[in-house]
Formats: C-alpha cells, sequence, structure tokens
C-alpha cells in the first residue's frame, strides 16, 4: 500500500473532525482574560500580544506557595493533548483494525499517525492563533505578529519593555509551543501503546504542573512559557536549546513507538 | 496461498490462549472453526492475519514469516467479532475509505459487493444507525470486497435470518471457488459443516482436525 494513502486517510479522520471546532472555545476565554488586562492598562493589543497571552506561562516558581496557577496556559495546553488524546488508540482497536491489516507494514502505520500527530498539533495552535487574531482584531488593535512593548510590561507582565523582532516574536509565542506541543503529544501517543490513554494523558498533564516548579529549557513545558524565554528575559531560558529538546523527544517517541508497535497485539481494549 | 502454523503458542497475561498448535492450510478450500466460547477461535484468526504475535512457534503465509519478513498477509480479508467502522458515514463510504487504502477494485466493485451481501449501497444510513444484521453483512462485504487470496471470518451468520445465512453461505462458496483460502469460526455446526472442507475444534487452545464433512 501507498504510504501516502494511508496518510491521507488519517488527515481525513483524525483532523477533519467536528471537535476541532472547539479550539476556539478553549482559547477565547484566555484571549478575554488578556483583553481585560490590556484594557485595564490603557492600552491596545496586537495579535503578537494575545498569542503572547495565551503561552504567557507562570514566572519560575519554587514552591507552591509561591504559584499563580496559571490556568489559562494550562487550559491551552492540555487541552491540544486531549484533542490528540482518543483518534490514534481508536484506530488501533476499533474500524482501524481493518486498516491495520490492509497497511502492510506497521512501521508505516505508526508513522503515519506521527505525522498525523504534528498535523493535528498544528491545526490546533493555527486554530488559536486565529482566535487570537480576531480578537486583536475586534478590540481594535492590529493583525502584527510584533509585540506591543507597554503591553508585554504593563498588562502581561512580562518584566522587559523590550521589543522584540517579529522573528523573535514567533519563535517565543508560537513556533515553541507548537513544538512543546507535539513534543507532548507525540509522549502521549507512544506511552499509549504501553499504557491506557488516559493514564498517559495525565503523565503528560503532570509533566506540565512539574515545569511550572523546574525551570529548566529540558523540561519539557518550559518552552511553551513566553515568560520564561530569553527573548524577553535575559536570565531567561535559550529558545534553541528548548526546541532540540523537543525534537529530540519527538524523535525519541517516534523510534520508541515504532518499535514497541511492531512487537504489540492488537486486541480489543477489553482482551 | 499456503499457511503454515507450527508450534503457535500465544500467551496473554500468563493465560495460555494457544497451545502448540499445528496447521497447514492452502488455496482453494475453506476451514471451519468450532468451539466453546473462549476457546481460541479468534486469537488463531489473529494470529493468522498477524494481529498477534506468536509467544513462541511461528506462522509461514507462502513461506515468508509473520511478524518477520511479514507484518500482515499481503492479501486478507477480515471479519472479527463485533465488526466496526466510522458511525458517522454510510456502508458505501466507509468501505470506499478503506478501498482508497490500497486502490485494488474501482467503485463499481464496491458497490457489487455490498450488493452480494444483500445490503443497498445507496442506502443513506449511517453506520450507527445499522441494525446489527447490516452490520454483519457490511463486515462480510469488507472483508471479501478486494477478493483477496486469505478470508478469515469469525462468526459471520450471527444477527443474521435464514435467507442471510444463506446468502453469506453461498458467498463463501464463491470465494473458495475463486481460489480463495477461507477461515470460518461458527457456533452453528450445521452451517460449519456445509460450508467447510475441513473442520477444526479449537477448545483451551488446543487445535484438532476434526472431520472432512
Amino acid at each position: 500500500m501507498n504510504w501516502l494513502k494511508l496518510l491521507r486517510y488519517d488527515l481525513r479522520n483524525g483532523v477533519l473532525r467536528w471537535r476541532y471546532l472547539c479550539v476556539p472555545v478553549v482559547f477565547w476565554p484566555v484571549c478575554f482574560s488578556s483583553w481585560v488586562m490590556i484594557y485595564n492598562s490603557g492600552n491596545v493589543g496586537s495579535w503578537m500580544d494575545y498569542l503572547m497571552g495565551c503561552f504567557k506561562g507562570v514566572a519560575p516558581v519554587y514552591s507552591v506557595d509561591e504559584l499563580a496557577f496559571p490556568i489559562g496556559w494550562f487550559l491551552v495546553m492540555a487541552g491540544c493533548l486531549f484533542l490528540n488524546l482518543d483518534y490514534p488508540m481508536n484506530d488501533l482497536t476499533e474500524a482501524g483494525q481493518q486498516v491495520i491489516i490492509r497497511c502492510v507494514d506497521k512501521k508505516g502505520w505508526f508513522l503515519s499517525k506521527c505525522v498525523w500527530c504534528l498535523v493535528s498539533t498544528g491545526a490546533y495552535v493555527a486554530l488559536g492563533a486565529l482566535t487570537a487574531l480576531v480578537y486583536a482584531l475586534i478590540s481594535g488593535g492590529s493583525a502584527d505578529l510584533v509585540n506591543t512593548p507597554q503591553v508585554t510590561l504593563e498588562a502581561l507582565w512580562m518584566g522587559t519593555a523590550r521589543p522584540l523582532e517579529m522573528g523573535q516574536a514567533v519563535m517565543a509565542a508560537l513556533v515553541l509551543p507548537y513544538l512543546t506541543l507535539a513534543a507532548l503529544g507525540m509522549a502521549q501517543m507512544a506511552l499509549s501503546l504501553v499504557i491506557k490513554p488516559t493514564i498517559s494523558f495525565l503523565i503528560c498533564v503532570s509533566a506540565l504542573v512539574m515545569a511550572m516548579f523546574i525551570d529548566s529549557p529540558y523540561m519539557i513545558g518550559n518552552g511553551a512559557m513566553v515568560i520564561r524565554s530569553a527573548l524577553l528575559d535575559e536570565g531567561g531560558q535559550d529558545p534553541v536549546q528548548a526546541a532540540v529538546a523537543c525534537l529530540v523527544i519527538i524523535g525519541l517517541s517516534m523510534i520508541l513507538g515504532i518499535l514497541r508497535f511492531q512487537r504489540m497485539d492488537h486486541l480489543r481494549y477489553e482482551e | 496461498m499456503k499457511i503454515q502454523v507450527k508450534n503457535g503458542t500465544k500467551v496473554i497475561k500468563g493465560v495460555m490462549i494457544l497451545e502448540n498448535v499445528e496447521l497447514e492450510l492452502e488455496s482453494g478450500k475453506v476451514y471451519g472453526l468450532r468451539g466453546p466460547n473462549g476457546g481460541g477461535k479468534t486469537m488463531l484468526m489473529r494470529l493468522i492475519s498477524g494481529l498477534i504475535r506468536a509467544t513462541e512457534g511461528e506462522v509461514y503465509i507462502d513461506g515468508n514469516k509473520l511478524g518477520k519478513d511479514i507484518d500482515f498477509p499481503d492479501s486478507v480479508g477480515l471479519m472479527l467479532e463485533n465488526p466496526a467502522f466510522l458511525p458517522g458515514y454510510t456502508g458505501l463510504q466507509n468501505l470506499r475509505m478503506l478501498a482508497r487504502l490500497r486502490e485494488r477494485i474501482d467503485e463499481a466493485q464496491i458497490r457489487q459487493t455490498i450488493t452480494d451481501v444483500g445490503l443497498d449501497p445507496d442506502d443513506k444510513r449511517k453506520y450507527r444507525k445499522y441494525s446489527l444484521g447490516m452490520k454483519q453483512r457490511l463486515g462480510i462485504a469488507s472483508a471479501i470486497m478486494e477478493k483477496p487470496e486469505l478470508i478469515l471470518l469469525d462468526e459471520p451468520t450471527n444477527a443474521l435470518d435464514e435467507k442471510g445465512v444463506e446468502q453469506i453461505c453461498k458467498l463463501i462458496a464463491r470465494e473458495r471457488d475463486r481460489g480463495a483460502l477461507v477461515i470460518v469460526a461458527c457456533h452453528d455446526a450445521a452451517v460449519l459443516e456445509a460450508l467447510s472442507d475441513e473442520i477444526f475444534t479449537v477448545a483451551e487452545g488446543k487445535v484438532e482436525r476434526k472431520a472432512v464433512p
């Protein structure tokens, strides 16, 4: 079988789903929260300001008492993991068994799911970014992908009034969150081959919570927190290191997932 | 096509599911499997289709070792108990999507297979609205539509009325005459004897050649 046909099947059945319309519902309250802060500071936010609000995260904390739980960031991150949770496993146990036996090569099946995961995560981030754009426009802001220094400092409290170049801003508020979500999604998918999908979801969500306390670019989750980026704060984390950490996790998940998938039995959940 | 199972043993969570199974099967025949629930019939089918790996022993499809030389047989149609399809699509849409994966058959052949199993290809109902019998028929259609060399049918007559059983038996005989190797698991002894060239009893994981009807 041509692998591209399998990929087309996965993209059609795994991405073109009604539930993706829920993505703006996840981003909407987070953007609203940013809008309230921007409005109260007397500024008008650009598209990038709203994006930075979505992936702001939380400043490094060293004890539970210090933590102001970043509900919006957590919602946005966990929402993507939840969205990516069921498709590969349903495809493994239910209707998908008809697909598996037609794919001839197990490696191809898992690789197709990996590409699906990357595309699905991309669709999630893109829909979130569109929601942020709609917010920026209806609140009178611009569609610019550069931050407004006053908003960064006074509304989002990111500790600097330094304007970022567009490339830097896109790296901090789009590319790194995407890579982080893709890495977590891939890890979740690979883990689901060994343990129940709900448990793998909880493990990945726990990693996000741990990232709030562990201030290191190698702790997955940190890369998706704009507030911790060296681009905004000189003492912050190197975005390149965070990106490399994500790529390593994506690669490892792919390799370990293929190795596991080639050895696993395809049974129904109850079996 | 020739299938050889040599010392096929499967253990799942410490439970012996299949024990030292020895089988040699060839094209142009229908092999019947009977035995009690939980005896290992479905697992034997999964083993031959490549969906599970033998804990010990080997399965060869035309000399290729499953799990080593190949992951799945190149040409296989499968319907395990309780066939599952995408619930939001019609029967035709489901089969069309599966057929596109290999592109071995065209639209007319898909429609013909749906008609052959007693369904209407133009039925607009989604799969989720199908009755048990219709789901069963669609499962059989998916297993035979691409004219595979190996067909595995687990309880194909479940939920079918008398006329439906007769229809499916004729289809299975047609597939055998075409040269396919067909393995059927069925609780109905009369149906199995009428269909099969050879019958195996599968009980407590052991497979025994029972009779040549």
